[in-house]
């Protein structure tokens, strides 16, 4: 065991000193690729939605952009479907044509964080001139966007029989983080233990996860249940509270060989005979060497509504210490 | 001097080795026949015997024998029967450590503790 601590903090070093001067531990030090995707979206007439074209570009490094132009028009259809979609993309600017939309879209990497990507936009809507259902319109923004995330940016309503089968159309953006193809099948193991410590007693509880490269892994521990030395309820014999801790962890390996983290964790709280919840949230991205252990200590519950005049359960709380402690490995 | 054909034959019936040239001769000397017939006669009822000598009669032999139970018999008898309770219990532990996999009921040592900083990276409210 302990050469096996002492491999880790060699390991620690030695990431430490590799990383070219630049800060490690919770920054990211290599740099990542996005992929942007403006969508096409068309909700059928008495029938579901459904994507009728997809305009994708990258992967972009940081900075980088790309634009193009979508335009919407249907055919007739066949085999008892009303009409077909079709949908025509460009990376060069377009005419409108015809009465459906055209959108002129534009899309920036701004940064591209672990599961948060910030994204410059810019659309233009038109139509062939006189022939349109909607005005033509235009917008620009900036959207944070986690990994696959999807924001709706334009959304065009059937309001006459121009649109042919479709009830609406819309347009949405989504981001992703293509996987290294060097690392795309590794899975990465997480030892996942929830500790508990209030007044002397100290209860624990352990998940054993595994996450492909880029994975999104969810995490549940249930309910806990513990006393507070707080006067009970009428009829009761004790003050208990119910305390539940879910997250979400999400690693990528590194070319160095360390393992890139995003743990998020939401802890909420409540008394067992109460009406009142309490719950927050919170997300951390650090880098670790694959075995090494990390523990991260989750805030106490606030008192953030106004009506519930409980400052006793909240002292009592807060002498509650809630951590997650985090090992991830590498599985071979 | 030739060995006695009855005692080859004893020894035949005990179990012994005997070597065959010795014994075809043995089995030609007079009354080898009956002998056999008779050998095997009484291991038969021996064999057939379950009588055991009574409790009074083995503490009036002891008496005459000058022998009584040992209090170190006793001890060592007691030490015996702890010991075999003692190993059954560590036996029983073992087992259910091997039933449980050996999950630790604690978690690893942190070398790194990091903290939410309420405000910046940790929020009221239900994550979106």
């Amino acid at each position: 065991m302990r050469m096996k601590t002492a491999c880790t903090a060699v390991a620690v070093v030695a990431l430490m000193v590799t990383s070219e001067g630049r800060l490690i531990g919770d920054q990211a030090t290599f740099p990542r690729k996005t992929i942007l995707e403006f969508r096409v979206l068309a909700t059928w007439t008495g029938g579901e939605t459904h994507e009728i074209g997809t305009f994708g570009s990258g992967p972009l490094g940081e900075g980088g952009s790309m634009s193009g132009s979508v335009q919407v028009g249907t055919s007739p259809g066949d085999e008892g479907f009303p009409c077909r979609s079709g949908v025509t993309m460009s990376p060069f600017q377009k005419t409108p044509d015809g009465p459906l939309p055209l959108w002129q879209v534009e899309g920036k990497v701004q940064r591209a964080g672990l599961d948060d990507i910030e994204v410059e936009y810019a659309w233009k809507r038109q139509t062939a001139a006189n022939l349109g259902s909607a005005p033509d319109t235009a917008y620009r923004g900036t959207t944070h966007l986690t990994e696959g995330g999807r924001a709706l940016l334009d959304f065009v309503p059937a309001f006459e029989a121009s649109f042919g089968c479709w009830r609406n159309l819309a347009l949405e953006l989504s981001a992703s983080i293509p996987e290294d193809p060097a690392f795309n099948d590794r899975r990465i193991g997480y030892d996942l233990w929830l500790v508990s410590e209030h007044l002397g007693k100290r209860l624990t509880r352990r998940l054993q996860l595994i996450g492909k490269q880029g994975e999104k892994v969810a995490f549940d521990y249930g309910t806990f249940r513990s006393k507070l030395p707080l006067v009970p309820p009428p009829g009761k014999d004790s003050y208990l509270m119910e305390m539940a801790v879910t997250g979400s962890v999400r690693s990528r390996i590194q070319p160095d060989g360390s393992i890139e983290i995003l743990l998020t964790a939401n802890r909420g709280a409540h008394p067992n005979e109460g009406s009142w919840y309490s719950e927050a949230h919170g997300s951390k991205s650090v880098r670790a060497v694959p075995g090494e252990t990390l523990k991260l200590e989750l805030p106490p519950p606030n008192l953030v509504d106004p009506h519930v005049n409980e400052p006793d359960t909240f002292r009592a709380l807060a002498e509650q210490h809630v951590s997650l402690v985090l090992t991830p490995t590498l599985v071979e | 001097m030739s060995p006695d054909p009855l005692e080859i034959l004893s020894a035949l019936m005990d179990g012994e080795p005997v070597a065959p040239d010795v014994l075809a001769a043995a089995l030609l000397a007079p009354g080898a026949r009956e002998a056999l017939v008779d050998f095997a006669g009484l291991r038969a009822r021996l064999a057939a015997d379950d009588a055991r000598p009574s409790a009074a009669f083995l503490r009036a032999m002891n008496g005459i024998l000058g022998r009584r139970p040992s209090a170190a018999w006793a001890v060592l008898r007691r030490v015996a029967a702890v010991v075999v309770l003692a190993l059954a219990a560590v036996g029983a532990i073992s087992l259910g450590t091997r039933f449980r996999g050996n999950a630790p009921d604690e978690p690893p040592r942190a070398t790194r503790v990091i903290q939410f900083t309420p405000g910046v990276d940790w929020h009221e409210g239900v994550q979106r």
